[in-house]
């Protein structure tokens, strides 16, 4: 080059050294302070700041493949490995669930927090984000590394997530991925199916790399839900969403809701089981209850539908 | 509805059109809705500017009167308004630098309607995103690639990649930030088209 750099090439220049200093060294709260410094002094100084820090970021779904190449040799140093990317996504699929997430997530130091049926746990991060934990919820945290990385193994969670540029958060869920983009979300995920609402800011839903399908940029108000391996998006409305996050004032709100569907609700808390008859299975119920007060539930079907109610040892059982 | 003493609710993406944005909101916005437009933009400042060396100067301009504007306003539609931006700025330049006939403005004006239509790269670009990865991994100069593989993948610190490599720190600074710049481009700026597998 023979003429002199302009001064947007020197802050396109010193854009990149922040974000490769950012990403690939330790950094300090000294060092974030010099970078908000940085920042701060001009718009022309974030802008380029943002790009490169977007491309770092998008390169962290390439590490999803280091789980399926063998370890002793990198992959970029194998032979036409570009060309063996649609076997390398195979099998990632065979692999399936957790491939994905043990490269993100599992070390030996992970923590996991864990909450018993009936049970409910809030945990508060250290950057001031918090999740709080519904019944029978198994959730890890990994130590440390360049992102903030949990997996949600089984049940239900609520994240208030503090917005971090430089560090998204991530939530894994089997070959499903959810990053935030400072947020208020929910979780819930069973055995076959998975539920994702947004309630504030901006998140993003990944499909497993291997599936042709687009990753979805969720808005306020969008759910989107798995279910037998498909996926959909839905939107609700703001009451609803926020009846979902009942629990945690200890109660579950029913807006016109089938009792097969009210009891399967009860029973994640445990307590006595309740049995609702195929006869009285679709009846729908409206109403706020003490999500721990299973018997008080019983008794408000009884008195508004007249149904049978027979309590046993551990069972409850609704019936015509 | 319990959430009045939520203190901690993130920002990023609730501003409403023709509010102003925070800058955790501006950049979630300029990252999800005006980085998606960059190879258009790039296209179009190809097409309407003579001199190849400048226009890594001029999208740097364009970005950064759009935040600027979208700071204070977020705009209805980010596509229509970023090439509207670009548009004007190169107006201005060829005002201020006479070096292209007035005409060219009017030829501008039509280019710029005909780029206001939804993007199908969009939804390609995330369906093939692992793919563009690669191959933009694989396009970069080999130590640069090299000490990003090493950071990004095998999760090596800076340190340990300039010990692996056999090379000084600053010198793995410098790949890493020269990878960066290169990858930005391609994954952006470059209008891909994605192969369709059968």
């Amino acid at each position: 080059m023979t003429e002199a750099p302009s001064e947007t090439t020197e802050i396109s220049a010193q854009a990149a050294d922040w974000v490769q200093r950012r990403h690939f060294w330790t950094w300090s709260d000294a060092d974030q302070a010099a970078l908000d410094v940085w920042l701060a002094q001009s718009m022309a100084h974030r802008v380029a700041f943002w790009r490169f820090n977007a491309t770092v970021l998008r390169t962290e779904r390439v590490i999803a493949l280091r789980a399926s190449v063998p370890e002793q040799m990198p992959f970029w140093r194998r032979r036409g490995w570009n060309m063996t990317l649609r076997a390398v996504a195979a099998l990632i699929v065979a692999v399936s669930i957790g491939a994905v997430a043990q490269t993100f997530i599992v070390k030996p130091t992970a923590r996991v927090f864990a909450t018993t049926v009936g049970g409910r746990e809030v945990i508060r991060l250290n950057d001031g984000s918090t999740i709080e934990l519904n019944t029978d919820t198994v959730l890890k945290i990994s130590p440390g590394g360049s992102a903030r990385d949990v997996i949600l193994e089984k049940g239900e969670a609520y994240f208030q997530i503090k917005h971090d540029a430089a560090r998204p958060f991530v939530v894994t869920l089997g070959e499903h991925k959810v990053v935030d983009l400072g947020t208020r979300f929910l979780i819930r995920k069973e055995k076959d199916q998975l539920q994702v609402s947004l309630l504030e800011g901006r998140a993003r839903f990944d499909a497993p790399m291997s599936k042709d399908t687009p990753s979805i940029d969720m808005r306020p108000g969008d759910v989107v839900s798995v279910k037998n391996g498909s996926v959909s998006v839905s939107r609700k409305a703001d009451a609803v969403l926020s009846s979902q996050l009942s629990w945690r004032n200890g109660v579950i709100v029913f807006d016109s809701t089938q009792l097969s569907a009210a009891a399967a609700e009860f029973n994640r808390y445990g307590g006595k089981t309740l049995v609702i008859a195929d006869g009285a299975a679709g009846l729908k119920i409206e109403g706020t209850f003490q999500l721990n007060n299973v018997e008080a539930f019983a008794d408000a079907v009884h008195v508004a539908f007249g149904l049978r109610v027979e309590e046993r040892v551990n069972e409850i059982r609704i019936s015509r | 509805m319990a959430e009045t003493t939520d203190t901690m609710r993130g920002d990023a993406g609730r501003a409403r059109q023709g509010a102003a944005m925070n800058t955790s909101e501006l950049e979630a916005w300029f990252v999800q809705d005006v980085l998606p437009l960059e190879a258009a933009l790039m296209q179009f400042l190809q097409h309407n500017w003579r001199n190849r060396s400048d226009i890594a100067d001029l999208r740097q301009d364009v970005y950064e009167r759009v935040c600027q504007a979208a700071q204070e306003a977020r705009p209805d539609n980010t596509r229509a308004f970023v090439f509207r931006t670009a548009r004007n700025l190169l107006i201005d330049r060829i005002r201020r630098e006479h070096v292209v006939p007035i005409e060219a403005v009017e030829d501008l004006d039509a280019l710029a309607m005909a780029m206001d239509e939804p993007d199908p790269e969009r939804t390609a670009i995330a369906r093939d995103e692992l793919r563009r990865l690669q191959l933009a991994l694989d396009r970069l100069p080999p130590r640069a690639r090299e000490a990003i593989v090493l950071g990004r993948i095998e999760g090596l610190q800076g340190n340990e990649i300039a010990i692996r490599m056999g090379i000084t720190e600053g010198v793995v600074s410098r790949h890493l930030a020269s990878g960066i710049t290169a990858l930005a481009d391609m994954l952006y700026g470059e209008n891909t088209k994605p192969r369709r597998t059968p």
